[in-house]
């Protein structure tokens, strides 16, 4: 485990770091983001209708709470999840293949403890970087008085550690399968890319994990979105299995 | 007995890399496994070890095994120190003192990057670490590969002391004179087969070297063709004494008349 921390160290403060410049790169400007909607108005509503933009939710953002969780959960914060999943999943054991590092660890460790310790470390620090992203904007709203329903937060807590939890499995996968670093990065980012491509067709609308890591239901409805969230733990729990057997199995 | 390999059969595809191969080692003893490249030493090794699996077989371990991979990898963002502090936390039965002793003894800076380590020094740093750790059998796979000869010796003497202290070892090199020094029983290998298997002396005195004309064959291994007639190394005293090279040599030639 000390070496999987010292593996992850810089990764994960990397992480938290954009993440927190991601935050305020948003939060204190709200005033700003109005004003130059208002100077910009004639334009924006030649191609709001377009997008789906309504009136309405140009309003809606001068109120803080509209305005966090569609700029900070479903924009800044809740995209780049997914990609936080990948990168802190893609080198755990692809990197051991690839500098041939991992003889030295399984003629010392159990298969089992070699795969538990670094799936879990990556896991707990996805999940880490998903609570300390959606505690920023509470903090905030308490130390610069403003007025935000923290409960919106908590439930995106639950979108945000299985948006990890899926990511992360279906990363370590391809992580096991290839013997490169390369390879499971685009296979995971491929992968990302075609079901979010895919899921922009009405069909395949399931496809796409963004709709549920935005948070897109917990705004619109109030509620965490249950059945998909069960769905993608399910599929995250077989992928990791399938990447046990496939790591139980795999010849150094 | 520490270690007990009964007919290891490990196939790629279809390819034998082993092939039905079986031998034990004792406790105190050192043996070791020689063969050309591609013969199936590593394989086996591997298969020893857990990291392949093999196909059939059975192999019966009485104890803890420490092992040097033939490509000696270790982590290049970490210094020597921190190598040795992270093996300290990953390995049962591992001493930093034995570790940093035997740093010290190879001249090895501790806060040197292993990334700026040449391939010698980072043998030296692998041999440390493994032998730092209080095993029964130590699975040795080329150690000595690259590095120069005082550091051979001083790696030799190690392996030595080892076997004096009542471990086993399990030994692979193509360098014959160094298996000569250390080794109590031999296995050829090729081709997935041992060929041979014996106490070193023993194999010595079991062959000769008899010289033929060309159109005449004996059972034995062919050895040289000259321009008049074939050396032929054959079972048996009735020849010149041959070294364990000549009979590496021909036996991996695989020529049997």
């Amino acid at each position: 485990m000390k070496k999987e921390l010292l593996d992850m160290k810089i990764r994960t403060i990397v992480l938290f770091v954009i993440t927190i410049i991601l935050f305020f790169s948003i939060a204190p400007f709200q005033k700003e983001l109005l004003a130059m909607l208002e100077e910009n108005k004639v334009v924006i509503e030649t191609y709001a209708d377009k997008f789906g933009i309504n009136d309405i939710f140009l309003s809606q953002l001068h109120e803080w709470n509209f305005y966090i969780f569609t700029q900070w959960f479903g924009k800044n914060f809740g995209q780049m999840l997914p990609i936080f999943a990948i990168i802190l999943a893609f080198p755990l054991f692809s990197r051991e293949f690839e500098n041939g590092t991992m003889e030295y660890l399984l003629v010392r460790k159990s298969r089992d403890y070699v795969f538990y310790s670094k799936v879990f470390l990556s896991l707990i620090i996805g999940f880490s970087i998903v609570i300390f992203g959606s505690l920023l904007p509470m903090f905030y709203s308490f130390l610069t008085g403003k007025d935000f329903s923290n409960i919106y937060a908590l439930k995106y807590i639950i979108h945000g550690i299985v948006t990890i939890w899926f990511w992360n499995n279906i990363t370590v996968f391809f992580s096991i399968l290839f013997n490169d670093q390369v390879k499971p990065i685009l296979s995971s980012f491929g992968l990302l890319g075609i079901t979010t491509v895919l899921g922009f067709l009405k069909p395949l609308k399931w496809l796409n994990t963004y709709n549920y890591t935005l948070g897109v239901k917990i705004l619109s409805e109030g509620k965490i979105n249950w059945s998909y969230s069960e769905s993608l733990f399910l599929i995250g729990g077989f992928i990791l299995l399938g990447s046990f057997y496939l790591f139980k199995n795999k010849e150094i | 007995m520490i270690l007990k390999i009964e007919n290891l059969v490990k196939k790629y595809d279809t390819l034998a890399a082993v092939d039905k191969i079986s031998f034990e080692i004792d406790k105190g003893e050192i043996f070791g496994l020689l063969g050309p490249n591609g013969a199936g030493k590593t394989s086996t090794l591997k298969c020893i070890l857990g990291l392949r699996k093999m196909n059939s077989g059975n192999i019966h371990i009485n104890g803890t095994i420490a092992y040097i991979p033939e490509k000696k990898n270790l982590y290049k963002s970490f210094t020597v120190e921190k190598m040795v502090d992270i093996t300290n936390s990953l390995t049962n039965n591992f001493s930093k003192n034995k570790a940093y002793d035997i740093l010290r003894d190879f001249n090895l800076d501790t806060k040197i990057k292993i990334a700026n380590l040449s391939y010698g020094m980072l043998t030296q740093l692998y041999i440390a670490l493994t032998l730092s750790q209080d095993a029964d059998l130590y699975i040795l796979d080329e150690p000595t590969w690259g590095l120069d000869p005082l550091m051979r010796n001083k790696i030799i003497n190690l392996i030595r002391d080892l076997s004096y202290n009542g471990k086993s070892v399990l030994y692979t090199s193509h360098i014959l004179a160094e298996v000569e020094k250390i080794a109590d029983r031999i296995a050829i290998m090729s081709k997935g087969k041992i060929l041979e298997m014996d106490y070193l002396d023993n194999i010595k005195s079991n062959y000769s070297a008899i010289s033929l004309p060309k159109d005449k064959k004996t059972e034995g291994y062919l050895w040289k063709k000259l321009e008049n007639e074939n050396i032929w190394i054959v079972k048996g005293k009735n020849g010149e004494p041959v070294t364990i090279d000549e009979i590496f040599e021909a036996i991996v030639k695989g020529e049997w008349k």
